[in-house]
């Protein structure tokens, strides 16, 4: 064990990354969608008898823009990197230092945003028209590329397809099988966002006003395409995941709530209805557009942002037990036995580094190895409590069990001695008040 | 905890190694960090100016108002955006000791996230809806500086946790939740300060300039008053920013201060920054009874350079702290030189479009009255 493991009570370290993770999304595909949108508006606009109403619409919306993206987008994705890093500092080290220079030049891409868009809202008065709309499209540019470099690090995860930690090559991992069908999945659900935010903007024009019909037609234009190819394109995703990934989604596992229910019903579930909502909300808008205010608009977007949640968790999932998939499992433990710093087999506390030095037959063991092996998945009593899932365990059972964990396909398999699983077993025990009492 | 214990406990480096020679690496820290340094120290120090400025009265205490309420997100945006590089190749560099510290202080670590949100969007609030007369205006910033300084607090905690490995195990030990910080540190206090206070001099150093440029435009009036303004703010700052580097010397453990002050390069840097932050603190006074513009940038280079001195010498001291646990040399190198390539056109590509684009739109963006 490399790294200390972040014990998060009630949460869990990787639920607070999922929770910045799906802000996040949300944030920066309406940060480049939005872009798209200023663009296309602006270029629409010049051709409008009342254009320049339009682009008084269009500041309010780049004002919105601005501070949405740059505060919330900016800085989730700058806490994407600090809950990585405390969840997985040994999956985030592995990703640092192999894309390191793809991060670089997406910083680039990254600051080119902002210094355009920067440029583009505060010139609003004193830049021709040509700037305004060369200043736009530029933003859109930058920022989709930023989108293309990072799709291909996070694509990588799931699918490092031919790249292998001996040959650390980086073009086949970053164009890796998952790349394209989910860079088009992306930009297609950052146009659906992008409208699905500017209906929000355009329901605060005055009912009574021709404006508003035409600024929520043009933005439900954006939505309905969308919304009927992302399916599509999320199947094409689909084929391209491993056999391991398949299986467990269509083979399910028990869910928080006891049940067992497939990963890919439940998940795919979540994203239909949000897609049929999304797509019904939108045609309700588009007829009625007078009649459209702000709070169904919000509405439309939480539900995006509930199919995004849906999207991130089912990835989760179908992920585990892998960080990065057949490489490093959740819990910083490498695949290849030759690359773990402790053998599976070989007495756990005493090569992990993170754990003091405990007398052999210390309670406190138990309490040790679940900290560094467990605890990146579990939590005691809260979000995937412990508790809950060994109500049943004695200390024969539980030391069976823990044998033969990672033939459930989502936890990676025990290291340690069978002095180990028997502290680990009498420990959970003990949380149910019962002795630990060894076998 | 002795040498062998801390060195059991560090964390073996990355298998992928270093994707080019760690010079390289830290040369681009070293200018990176330092612009956020600058930004970081401009918004800390502006929203100090800008809670006097409204607690002020008078016309030029508006005026100041309207241009950090302006000038402080800008400076937030960028303070971000130039910690970013840092913070890549501080992991490239010194991950292992630098995600250790991470969680080991991991409650407090996340936390920063919304905090900065918070005191962001705190800023945009003051300059889009609040008032410029009003209480809860001075009330946000007020809020929103408390909430920077609390993340650069967290920033010192973690960076000094970070090069003192010697105290990893009994703190995780203590908490394996990191609800805990570093505040057995010596050096904490002195060094915190001796990061945050410097902000009174480089906000000090934009009203210095912006009153240069208001005389200009032929606003000597405001001109003048802004230069005072600026001057003052310099030289406070910078007298709380020798009084923490004597505090800081003070409290390091003897052998590291020996090896700031026992001659070679380190002893260089820290000679630099004293020299050069007084050239800086000598202009921006010289500026403040005068027109013209070459003595306020003469003022801000001079700054510049002694931050950099400092973002030098800061790496020098924490290798020192580490010697015996960690060198950068033991650190295999793995060539990527092609996406070295990639990156560096990039870079190239992407300030050249920008530094057209402020050509061409500055000059315009100033003359507006
Ligand atoms: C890679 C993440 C991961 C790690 C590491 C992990 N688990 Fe799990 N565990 C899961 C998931 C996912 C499930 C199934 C879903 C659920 O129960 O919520 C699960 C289920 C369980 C269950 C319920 C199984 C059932 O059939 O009801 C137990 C008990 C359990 N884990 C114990 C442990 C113990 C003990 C450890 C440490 C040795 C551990 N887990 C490590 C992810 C993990
Ligand atoms: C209000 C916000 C912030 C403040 C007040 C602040 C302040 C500081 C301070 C005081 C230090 C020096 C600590 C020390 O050496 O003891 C520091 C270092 C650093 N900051 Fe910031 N910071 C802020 C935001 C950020 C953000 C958002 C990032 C990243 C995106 C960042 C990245 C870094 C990095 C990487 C270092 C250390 C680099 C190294 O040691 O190599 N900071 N910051």
């Amino acid at each position: 064990m490399n790294y200390p493991v972040w014990n998060v009570d009630i949460l869990g370290g990787g639920l607070i990354v999922a929770i910045i993770a799906i802000v996040h999304m949300l944030v920066s595909h309406v940060a480049v969608g939005g872009g798209a949108l200023l663009a296309v508006a602006e270029v629409w606009s010049d051709g409008q008898p009342d254009g320049a109403r339009i682009r008084t619409w269009l500041r309010r919306f780049a004002t919105w823009f601005l501070v949405f993206t740059t505060v919330f987008g900016a800085i989730t994705g700058v806490g994407i990197w600090f809950a990585i890093q405390l969840a997985s500092p040994e999956a985030t080290s592995l990703l640092i230092h192999q894309f390191v220079f793809a991060w670089a030049a997406e910083w680039v891409m990254f600051l080119g945003e902002l210094t355009v868009l920067y440029l583009y809202f505060y010139g609003w008065d004193v830049n021709s028209r040509a700037m305004q709309r060369f200043l736009a499209v530029a933003y859109f540019v930058i920022a989709w590329l930023s989108l293309f470099i990072i799709n291909g690090i996070l694509s990588f995860m799931m699918t490092p397809g031919g790249w292998t930690l001996e040959n650390r090559d980086i073009f086949r991992a970053f164009f890796n099988p998952g790349f394209f069908p989910l860079l088009l999945l992306r930009t297609v659900v950052m146009f659906l966002l992008a409208g699905l935010f500017g209906m929000l903007v355009a329901t605060r024009v005055a009912a009574d006003d021709d404006l508003k019909e035409k600024l929520i037609r043009f933005c439900a234009k954006w939505v309905i395409p969308a919304a009927v190819a992302a399916p599509l394109l999320a199947f094409w995703y689909w084929t391209t995941l491993p056999g391991s990934a398949v299986a467990l989604a269509l083979g399910g596992v028990t869910g928080v709530a006891g049940g067992r229910l497939e990963v890919v019903t439940r998940y795919g579930l979540l994203a239909g209805l949000a897609g049929a909502l999304i797509l019904v909300g939108t045609f309700a808008m588009a007829l009625r557009p007078r009649a459209a205010n702000t709070a169904p608009a919000l509405a439309l977007l939480l539900v995006a942002q509930l199919a995004i949640m849906g999207g991130e968790f089912f990835r989760e999932m179908a992920r585990k037990p892998y960080v990065i998939h057949g490489v490093l499992y959740s819990n910083q433990l490498w695949k290849e036995p030759g690359k773990a710093p402790a053998r599976l087999d070989a007495p756990y506390l005493d090569a992990a580094r993170w754990a003091p030095r405990l007398p052999a037959q210390s309670p406190a063991r138990g309490e040790w190895i679940y900290r560094l092996q467990c605890a990146s998945c579990h939590t005691i009593d809260g979000y995937r409590g412990l508790m809950k899932r060994t109500v049943a365990w004695t200390p024969a059972f539980g030391v069976r069990w823990l044998s033969t964990m990672d033939t459930l396909k989502v936890m990676p398999p025990f290291e340690g001695t069978a002095q180990d699983r028997e502290a680990l077993a009498a420990w959970v025990i003990s949380l149910h008040g019962r002795t630990g009492v060894k076998p | 905890m002795t040498l062998l214990t801390a060195s059991i406990l560090m964390p073996a480096g990355d298998p992928l190694g270093c994707a080019v020679p760690p010079a390289l690496f830290l040369a681009l820290s070293y200018l990176t960090l330092t612009l956020h340094f600058l930004a970081m120290n401009f918004t800390v120090g502006g929203a100090i100016l800008l809670i006097v400025a409204r607690l002020g009265k008078g016309r030029d205490g508006a005026a100041s108002v309207r241009f950090l309420a302006t000038a402080l997100p800008l400076g937030f945006s960028y303070l971000v955006t130039f910690g970013v590089p840092p913070l890549l190749f501080v992991q490239v560099l010194f991950g292992q000791l630098f995600y250790s510290s991470s969680v080991l202080v991991g409650t407090f670590w996340i936390l920063v996230i919304p905090a900065l949100v918070l005191a962001y969007a705190g800023f945009y609030y003051h300059k889009l809806a609040a008032g410029s007369a009003s209480r809860k205006g001075t009330l946000v910033v007020l809020c929103s500086l408390a909430l920077m300084l609390f993340v650069g607090f967290v920033y010192v905690n973690n960076l000094t946790l970070m090069q003192t490995p010697g105290k990893w195990l009994a703190t995780y030990t203590a908490h394996p939740g990191g609800a805990t910080l570093n505040l057995s540190e010596r050096t904490l206090v002195p060094r915190y300060a001796f990061f945050i206070l410097p902000g009174l001099v480089v906000a000090g150093i934009a009203f210095v300039l912006r009153g240069a440029y208001l005389d200009r435009w032929g606003r000597e009036e405001e001109g003048r008053a802004s230069r005072r303004f600026g001057a003052r703010a310099m030289l406070v700052g910078a007298v709380l920013a020798w009084t923490a580097a004597g505090g800081l010397l003070a409290t390091l453990p003897a052998a590291i201060r020996s090896f700031v002050l026992g001659g070679g390069l380190p002893t260089g840097l820290a000679g630099g920054w004293l020299a050069l932050s007084l050239g800086s603190i000598a202009c921006g006074l010289a500026a403040a009874p005068r027109k013209g513009l070459a003595l306020p940038f003469a003022s801000a280079l001079l700054w510049a350079c002694a931050v950099g001195c400092i973002v030098a010498l800061r790496n020098l001291v924490r290798l020192e702290y580490l010697k015996g646990f960690f060198s950068l040399d033991a650190m295999p190198v793995n060539a990527q030189w092609g996406m070295f390539a990639v990156f560096a056109v990039t870079l190239v590509l992407g300030l050249a479009l920008l530094v057209f684009l402020m050509v061409r739109i500055f000059p315009r963006l100033a003359r507006r009255p």
